[in-house]
């Protein structure tokens, strides 16, 4: 258990691979996703928000180990680089009733930059 | 019992004050056990959307305090009376598990004005050193707001306070509370967003009375943050279900999101949840407390802890009754006046006047646990009290904190209280009212003390903490004139109606909320003959023994007491550490 533990810790603290410079936009996004990190952090014990490695490509509500609420599990929304952008602009526009206490990011190009960063999330 | 091997720290308590102390010594590294008597709220209901906002569970039915099944306390307003047990808590509401009431706190954190910690010198000095009647105990603290500044300013980087700075460096800023002790640096984080009550009365103060309004300080943070620790805070979502529950969004200064979870990580820290303490293994002799007695609720086994120091941080009431219990320091004696544990027992003087506007929307929902619009200028002794026969004051402000579908029932007098004419006025007032409060004072009062029931016992057969107290001739005093001033607001507010104006006054009655802010029972100060713990909190008949809570505090401000808290505590892991390698009397 210890050394998956530690092994979570150390990714979460750096997702990319030590010798990968991020892109500018990749950096950019690291720096957006810090307001997240207070419910998306994967390496607190009781999460209040689901892990996001792999999450772009995954179905919404797919995340392993935690509980969604009916909303985000029936929406079965894919999370492609454009329902992504969607979802984080407007969170209860694109799936009503959704749990995520978030009322999303006006701006365009911090969307971008943030699905850039979830991208490198694995 | 089974005895443990020695720890450095044993601290009674797993809440706000336990966590900071923890701290500063983990940051040391000093091996150090907290128990603490409840479990983990966060791995239940509690913790979990959408459980996490159900009113009906933790507010109605206070889901995340103490149970008074198991221990609750008795009360009684004058000597001559027999004190009954409160059979449900309701005026104040200790917490229990794993940040304690840190957990459901509305996050309302001030610095009290720098005169508190001498306040018998302040008052002395400004009206004659008769002024003060002698069944006040007003006394010095033994600390200065100096000692304590850098640890408000920790305190505050630590849970990303928001708010506005009035006073920086000794320079006046505009916009905060030009009353507010001068600060080194801005708050961390920007205030609040103000609400639509709070606009109204800022605009109305300021136009009428030329008062300087300020958003209150607030441990709900305004944007994500992270802290020195490296610990993050959500966005604040004005959800309206910030006091009574645990934060949906992480947004709520707390310690099991903000020191536990760090605390966890480090070596020589160990968290013992569902451990029920006991009480103390003192020796008289050689004035030491050898250890902590607890039972351990999973599995029954009554455990004792020794430590090289001990620390209590169980709240004001908890302190108090371990001590008494444990024999440790000379009980007060209300008759002579002497002997010191349970002396300048206080509370908090509150009152409140309903405000209902026909054509002004007021969303209740849209609510922290402190968007609040406050003034000081009633405040302590932020103003001249010469002739008005009273010491003290209160702050007074519109906050918005909930408009929660089962309590949120703010009406008009005359209401009906069931049936259709109730049903229409819920839905006429209920996005249309608002209260001012007062935060108000109490100071201490020889008639105000803890001691030990002689009659009732909790669940495990120990004697329930006796409260000996009720608000006396100052605090209505207090009371009325700041409830008085609120009430002149409140009319140049253009309220369609005002609701009753009632102040503070005997009989004190335990049925309604009041707030939890009750101090004293093991106060600071320089005299051992009165006071119970020294200024750097050491008790004076245990030099292994620490005190840290508002137990600590020899009278109660008019503002709320998590911030003196907060400084205190991380004052004493500091202490403490320097202890740990030191024994000895701390100076």
């Amino acid at each position: 258990m210890r050394p998956q533990f530690l092994a979570f810790a150390m990714l979460a603290a750096s997702p990319l691979p030590a010798q990968i410079a991020p892109t500018p936009e990749v950096a950019a996004g690291r720096e957006a996703f810090k307001a997240c990190l207070a419910c998306h952090d994967s390496t607190q014990a009781q999460r209040t928000g689901p892990d996001l490695r792999n999450v772009v490509g995954r179905v919404s509500g797919q995340a392993p180990g935690f509980r969604f609420g009916r909303a985000m599990k029936k929406a079965r929304l894919p999370w492609n680089e454009a329902n992504l952008d969607r979802f984080l602009a407007d969170p209860q526009a694109v799936v009503p009733g959704n749990l995520m206490p978030y009322p999303g990011l006006p701006d365009a190009a911090q969307r971008a930059h943030l699905i850039a960063y979830l991208k490198t999330l694995r | 019992m089974r005895t443990l091997p020695e720890c450095s720290v044993v601290i009674v308590g797993g809440g706000l004050a336990s966590g900071l102390v923890a701290r500063q010594l983990a940051r040391q590294g000093v091996q150090t056990v907290v128990l603490e008597r409840g479990g983990d709220n966060r791995d239940g209901a509690a913790g979990k959307i959408p459980t996490q906002r159900d009113e009906l569970r933790w507010d109605t039915r206070l889901g995340l305090m103490q149970d008074a099944a198991r221990e609750t306390y008795t009360l009684r307003r004058s000597r001559d009376a027999a004190a009954q047990p409160m059979r449900r808590l309701s005026a104040f509401l200790p917490g229990t598990g794993v940040g304690g009431a840190g957990n459901h706190w509305g996050g309302q954190v001030w610095r009290w004005a720098d005169y508190n910690m001498a306040l018998r010198t302040r008052l002395e000095t400004r009206y004659g050193r008769g002024a003060i009647p002698a069944e006040m105990p007003v006394q010095d603290w033994g600390v200065t707001y100096d000692e304590l500044e850098p640890y408000h300013d920790l305190f505050e980087r630590l849970f990303g306070v928001s708010g506005q700075a009035g006073n920086l460096r000794g320079q006046i800023l505009a916009g905060g509370n030009p009353f507010e002790a001068p600060r080194r640096n801005p708050y961390p984080q920007a205030p609040l967003e103000a609400t639509e009550a709070g606009l109204m009365f800022k605009e109305t103060v300021e136009r009428e009375f030329g008062y300087k309004p300020f958003p209150s300080p607030a441990a709900n943070s305004s944007g994500p943050y992270v802290n020195p620790d490296g610990m993050h805070l959500g966005a604040c979502q004005y959800c309206g279900h910030c006091d009574r529950f645990i934060c949906e969004a992480n947004a709520k200064g707390a310690p099991d999101v903000l020191l536990y979870p760090w605390l966890a990580r480090q070596p020589g820290f160990e968290l013992r949840t569902h451990s029920h303490v006991t009480g103390l293994d003192y020796d008289p002799v050689a004035k030491r407390v050898r250890g902590v007695k607890y039972l351990d609720l999973v599995t029954s086994e009554e455990v004792c802890q020794p430590g090289g120091a001990v620390v209590l941080a169980g709240f004001t009431l908890t302190n108090t009754r371990l001590l008494l219990g444990g024999g440790i320091g000379r009980p007060y004696d209300p008759v002579s006046g002497g002997g010191v544990v349970g002396k300048n027992f206080c509370y908090q003087a509150n009152s409140g006047i309903s405000m209902f506007f026909r054509d002004r929307w007021l969303n209740p929902f849209l609510a922290a646990g402190s968007t609040s619009t406050i003034i000081d200028e009633f405040n302590d002794d932020n103003f001249d009290h010469t002739g008005l026969g009273f010491f003290g004051g209160g702050y007074i402000g519109v906050g918005v904190t909930s408009g929660r579908p089962i309590a949120a029932r703010r009406l008009p007098p005359r209401t009906p209280r069931w049936g259709s004419a109730w049903k229409q006025a819920n839905a006429d007032w209920y996005a249309h009212s608002c209260a001012i409060g007062v935060q108000g004072s109490c100071y201490p009062h020889r008639e105000n003390y803890l001691d030990l029931d002689p009659d009732h016992t909790d669940a495990f057969g120990q004697p329930l903490l006796r409260l000996n107290f009720d608000w006396r001739d100052n605090e209505a005093k207090v009371s009325a004139y700041c409830t008085d001033r609120a009430h002149r607001i409140a009319r140049a507010m253009g309220a369609t109606q005002i609701g009753p104006v009632v102040s503070r006054a005997s009989p004190f009655d335990t049925r309604y909320y009041q707030g939890s802010h009750v101090t004293g029972g093991t106060i600071m100060g320089a005299d051992p003959a009165t006071s119970v713990v020294s200024p750097r909190l050491q008790h004076w008949d245990a030099e292994n023994l620490f005190v840290v809570g508002a137990s600590v505090f020899a009278h109660n401000a008019g503002h709320n007491p998590t911030g003196p808290i907060g400084a205190l505590a991380l004052r004493l892991g500091d202490d403490l550490a320097r202890y740990s390698s030191q024994p000895g009397r701390l100076s």
